[in-house]
């Protein structure tokens, strides 16, 4: 139970974590379908990828394979998972378990269910820290007390001992945050961290994470479905649509130069890209059940751009910056 | 929480007062009086010797009346006699209950013993072969009437195989520890097998529903194993239904020694409220129903202390 602080990586260009062709499926009737199809990406030191998409694409679900924590009866498929070159899919639960909330750690949506409502946060702070470092109760305690602090909570000593049900959605939050970073991880998975939250409070936790990843530099995975939140955190941005990752780019083109019809259309729905009085345009049709996927590309039931070569064949996915999965990419 | 347990108390003395109202007038109810019994024991007597003596005895008065001056001989400690046993109440009661409580108790630990952990085991693989095999097993416990159950036990070890004996007890003096035991083997099988079943399903169903929680994910992904996944995270959450359900089966579990206790003729206090009124001895069934009732009311304080210390959303002020 005492892996050290994984060492940095010597190259900080060098990625922390790479995933590549990454399958997650479920057995249904007799075959599989996949819920998360081909996704890849890079997490580097000090910067942040967001996976943005809508509610069923596969975000979350990206998220858990990264830590083996893919719920029954889903699996990994296909795919790699590499952190700092090592590969997770192929290591057992005790090796995993090594890895959890040691060197990659996650920060959940709902603070309220995502803590245990019979301890104390600072027990739950504590644990997190004794089950990768040997450290007396003691020590423990007074790492999780530090952490509190650390993250905002005023008065924390005494904060410690209060049960989530005793602290406000933005403090729980701050203690989840508290919980994760404990352990000083260098990949932070953020699912979706300000959703349940008041708007400003949403703002409070965002600075919170980007101030924590200044300070020890960790790469930052962050999940969410609200571009307006994305264009405040990410450096980089990918665009998940039904499974696979439709676009990849910096975060700044993305919102000049969207490419994917898909991606366009999100942005389109941003209040503030519209005339003011005039009505939001929504993109038509519904995201497809994963089970019943259309042939070819994903989008193509639901794109204005689609023809009869965008419904026979899937455009290759987009596992890097600067790519995008459309074969109509860039037309007008 | 001393306050909320004074509450309590209060409460409980209340609804025992109640009920003592409740189980005199339903004794009340019984066909007969103590003077009827006397006069079919003695053909000699006269019906002028019977209105003489209700009235000596005061059974004559109205049941508000009777239940008054009952009520203020109880209170000052004065139950009354046992007419079957002709010795005061509670000495007839105590032994009994003693007897009772260790058969409850003993079957009571027991039934948890085996369905915490084959009902946490069940949850941890739902639908699985293990999960099914449990599950059949539960329903088999739960839908066998214990009446029938006992006299197929008896049949079976003690007729049969001659390996147990068929009821009564055994005393300390006489045999040991062993052969005390010999005597609640089967009383005993048959409250746990009566009640294994419902207690395993409590703890399964509420174990899933813990496990399924935001709060497992979390423990998983702070890189928690298994057991303490389970043990620590899940168990915790899903004991705070299971105890409250399995208090509240604690007074089932009384009803259902009473029945046990008959067919194995096992002297506790089922058998004996059972002999009691069979038997007209209204001074014995009534404190033994209070009796039963007390305990019942002390397992629902024993579950709202144990509901306060496993679940901090919970205050009593």
């Amino acid at each position: 139970m005492t892996a050290a602080a994984p060492a940095p990586s010597p190259d900080p260009a060098e990625p922390v974590l790479r995933v590549a062709g990454l399958d997650v499926s479920f057995a249904i009737d007799g075959g599989s379908a996949k819920a998360v199809d081909g996704v890849g990406f890079q997490l580097t030191r000090g910067r942040t990828l967001a996976l943005v998409g809508e509610s069923g694409c596969g975000k979350s679900l990206t998220a858990l394979a990264v830590l083996g924590l893919v719920p029954r009866p889903g699996r990994i498929g296909a795919g790699s998972v590499r952190y700092h070159g090592r590969e997770l899919t192929s290591l057992d639960d005790r090796a995993l378990r090594g890895i959890r909330g040691n060197a990659i750690a996650m920060v959940f949506q709902e603070p309220m269910t995502s803590l245990n409502p019979v301890y104390t946060v600072g027990d739950q702070i504590a644990e997190a820290y004794r089950l990768h470092f040997s450290a007396s109760a003691r020590e423990a305690r007074a790492e999780a007390v530090s952490m509190l602090d650390h993250v905002g909570i005023a008065d924390a000593q005494n904060r410690a001992r209060a049960y989530p049900h005793q602290l406000s959605g933005g403090m729980r939050q701050r203690a989840m945050i508290a919980m994760a970073l404990v352990c000083r991880p260098d990949v932070l998975i953020a699912d979706e961290p300000t959703t349940a939250l008041d708007v400003t409070i949403q703002g409070q936790i965002l600075d919170l994470i980007l101030a924590m990843q200044k300070e020890n530099g960790m790469a930052v995975l962050f999940i969410s479905h609200d571009l307006g939140v994305v264009s405040e955190v990410a450096d980089d941005v990918a665009v998940m649509y039904a499974g696979t990752i439709v676009e990849q780019t910096p975060a700044a083109s993305l919102f000049a130069a969207p490419r994917h019809p898909y991606t366009r259309g999100l942005i389109e729905t941003l209040p503030g890209t519209t005339p003011p009085g005039g009505r939001l345009p929504a993109i038509p049709g519904v995201v497809p059940d994963f089970r019943r996927r259309p042939k070819g590309c994903r989008f193509s039931d639901r794109c204005s751009l689609a023809d009869g070569h965008c419904r026979d064949a899937s455009p290759p996915p987009a596992v890097s910056g600067g790519a995008v999965s459309c074969w109509k990419a860039d037309a007008p | 929480m001393i306050r909320f347990l004074a509450g309590r108390t209060v409460q409980a003395a209340s609804v025992l007062l109640l009920m003592s109202f409740v189980i005199y007038g339903l004794m009340g109810l019984m066909p007969g009086d103590p003077i009827d019994l006397m006069i079919s024991a003695d053909p000699k007597m006269t019906s002028e010797d019977a209105v003489r003596l209700r009235k000596l005895y005061g059974l004559d008065q109205p049941i508000t009346e009777r239940y008054a001056n009952w009520l203020a001989a109880a209170v000052g400690g004065d139950l009354g006699y046992s007419r079957l046993y002709a010795k005061p109440v509670l000495d007839v009661l105590f032994p009994a209950l003693g007897n009772t409580v260790r058969l409850l108790a003993i079957s009571f630990l027991l039934s948890l013993a085996i369905a915490l952990p084959m009902g946490i085991l069940a949850a941890m693989r739902p639908y699985s072969r293990f999960d099914y095999s449990v599950n059949l097993a539960a329903f088999a416990g739960i839908s066998v009437p214990s009446f029938w159950l006992a006299l197929i036990l008896i049949i079976v070890f003690s007729v049969t195989f001659n390996l147990l004996p068929a009821g009564g007890t055994g005393t300390l003096s006489e045999g040991g520890i062993w052969e005390t035991a010999r005597y609640l083997v089967l009383p005993v099988a048959n409250l746990v097998i009566v009640s294994v079943g419902g207690h395993t399903r409590y703890t399964r169903a509420a174990m899933i529903e813990a496990l399924r929680q935001d709060y497992i994910r979390t423990a998983r992904a702070k890189g928690a194993g298994p057991a303490r996944v389970v043990l620590k995270h899940a168990l915790r959450n899903a004991m705070i239904p299971v105890v409250t359900i399995i208090a509240l089966d604690f007074g089932m579990l009384f009803s259902g020694a009473l029945i046990t206790e008959t067919i194995f003729a096992s002297p506790g206090m089922g058998k004996l409220i059972f002999d009691a009124i069979m038997g007209s001895d209204f001074n014995l069934a009534l404190v033994g129903l209070l009796f039963a009732t007390t305990l019942t009311l002390v397992g629902n304080l024993l579950a709202d202390i144990a509901y306060a210390r496993l679940d901090p959303r919970i205050s009593y002020r």
